[in-house]
Parts: structure tokens; sequence; C-alpha cells
């Protein structure tokens, strides 16, 4: 699969991947979270802006993360952060990522049969 | 983060990209704006040959085939259920707070007697309706005319989606009253449902307000980056 196109697995967990960013940074830019993302998995995940924007603003609708707006460089930049509820919500939705990931891992891993 | 910072000039160029493709509201183009520039800016620096409206093409490619519209598409969506919330909650704490309570009533049952009086002495100038129906509805549409004066609710996006979102049932005064007073209807029953949609239209302006004034002062938040 090439960089810039959606991979749907992404798709699934981006709320967890982007939890998880905010998490380990505080606070963080849209830009920023999908330029972490490719250096973190060093170009084999890249979370596209139209993936990545409807996910920050669900968050944002469903409380779990808030937004500040600063002048950088010239522009406004807004910045996402974990809300206390937000907090709460990572470690849960991290853990049934992780729980989900295992049972695909065990499910690779088996020599499946049918019947 | 990328070394190349865009120049005014370069930035004034991107906002109008953004307007170009049909995004005119100054709330839409800074949401989309950073994230563009912040592109461009690491397009240039991959290759510092690339020339500034190069590099704005290849970044207009990573967002795919939908441009910009799935950011602004969720940014109102944002917006809408943000409001929506507000609104219900003024609504219920307007109708709900103990203070409220009996002057609701008593408005209503005011307005209740007021529209009996009226029919029993036949008061009825203006479409044949009865003339307290008649006053309520002009105060009403009065009313709602009144904030979106104040707020100048079409300047922008904020305040359109919070009018938006605003439950427009007392609207249905408009509709009913002119068929409020039917041979077959017992005459205490239009009168209770005006006493009643008088209540309920009070509520809806005074949360109405209330929310008007959220979109404002998030409007006001936003409002310094506008020209930058």
């Amino acid at each position: 699969m090439k960089a810039n196109e959606p991979n749907p697995v992404i798709k699934g967990s981006l709320t967890a991947i982007i939890m998880k960013l905010l998490e380990n940074n505080s606070r963080m830019y849209g830009y920023e979270m999908t330029k972490a993302v490719r250096e973190i998995t060093q170009n084999k995940m890249n979370i596209t802006e139209a993936a990545l924007y409807p996910a920050l603003h669900k968050l944002v609708e469903e409380g779990l993360l808030e937004t500040t707006a600063e002048q950088v460089d010239g522009r406004m930049r807004k910045y996402y952060a974990l809300t206390k509820k937000g907090k709460k919500e990572t470690i849960a939705k991290i853990d049934a990522l992780k729980d989900a990931l295992e049972s695909v891992q065990i499910l690779l891993n088996s020599k499946l049969s049918n019947g | 983060m990328a070394n190349v910072k865009l120049n005014e000039q370069q930035l004034k160029e991107l906002a109008d990209y953004i307007k170009a493709k049909g995004f005119k509201d100054p709330a839409i183009i800074n949401e989309i704006l950073d994230h563009f520039a912040c592109k461009v800016e690491e397009e240039m620096e991959i290759d510092a040959t690339l020339s500034f409206y190069d590099a704005v093409n290849k970044a207009r490619n990573s967002f795919g085939v939908m441009g910009f519209a799935p950011i602004a598409a969720s940014f109102t969506k944002q917006l809408r259920s943000r409001y929506r919330r507000v609104y219900w909650k003024k609504f219920w704490q307007t109708a709900s707070a103990p203070l409220h309570i009996p002057l609701l009533l008593l408005l209503g049952y005011g307005c209740f007697k007021c529209w009996l009086w009226a029919n029993v002495n036949n008061y009825q100038h203006i479409m044949e309706m009865n003339d307290v129906s008649a006053i309520l509805t002009i105060g009403y549409v009065i009313a709602q005319a009144i904030i979106m004066y104040q707020e100048e609710t079409r300047k922008n996006l904020y305040k359109q989606t919070a009018f938006g979102v605003a439950w427009f049932f007392p609207w249905m005064l408009i509709y009913i009253m002119p068929h409020s007073n039917h041979p077959n209807v017992p005459v205490w029953v239009p009168a209770l449902i005006v006493g009643i949609l008088v209540i309920l239209a009070v509520i809806q302006l005074i949360a109405l307000r209330a929310t008007m004034r959220t979109a404002a002062a998030d409007y006001d938040e936003v409002k310094q980056f506008f020209n930058a």
C-alpha cells in the first residue's frame, strides 16, 4: 500500500492512535500528528487529512479532546489536548485496540480450517 | 519541524486558494490553512528546487480526491453538535429552574385567560384571528428578528450554525393561530394551546439567545486570527 493511501486498518484504530499520541505529547496540532505517525512508523503508516480531522472533530464533540488556538508563523494553529474524560478513555481505547490486535495476531498465526 | 517558513504573501495566496475551492468562511479557512501551509513548507524543504506553486499543488494532492471538503464538513458538524448541546442544556435549565416555573405558568395562564377574553368579546381584527393570537405571533416574530439582528447572524459560520440548531417548534404559533377558532372545538382548547406555545416560545427564545452568545464568544476567540 502506498504511503498516501488511506489504510482501512489504521482508520479503524485512528481514535486510539490520536489519543495515544496526545497522552505522550500533552498537546499537538493536526499536521504534527500526521508527521509523528510517519516518523514513528518510518513511513509505513500515513494518516490522511480526510481521516484525521473528522476524527479529531468527533473527539472534541465527544468531550475527549479540547482545543486551544495560537498564532504561529503568521497563521492560526489549533492545538488538541486530552480532557480529563479523554485521559481516562485513552487507557480503555488502547486496551481495546491491543486486544483486537492480539486476536488478529492469533488468527493469522493459526492454521485456519473450515469445518 | 520544517525550516522553510512561508511569508505573509504566500500565506495569503494559500488562503485565497482555499477560498477559490469554495470554502469562503474565515473559520473554515483557518481550520485548513495551518495544515496546508505546514505541508507546503515540508514539500519545499524536501525539494529546495521546487517552486512555491509546485509545492502548493503537491500539498493539495495529499488532501486526496475530496480535497478540503471532509475537513470543512466535519468542522461544521462539530459546531452544530456543540450548539445543539448548549441550546438544549439552556432550554431545560430555563424550563426547570424553580424561579422560572411559577413565572412561566403564570405567563401561560395569563395568555390563556386573555385569549378567552378576546374570544368572548369577538376581538378579531387581523385575518379573522383572535387578537391575542395575532399580537403574540407578531411579538414572537419580532423577538426572533431582534435576536438575529443583535447577533448579526448572517455574518459568520458560528452564529449561522447556532441559529440553525434552535428548535423552532413555537413557529407553529404562526400556523395554528389563524385556525384556532374552529366551531367544533371547545373554546378552551385553542386557549390552552396558546398558553402552552407561549411558554415554549419564551423558553426557546432564552435558549436561543444563550446559544447565540456562546457562538459569539467562540467567534471572538478565533476572530483575532482571521486577518493574519
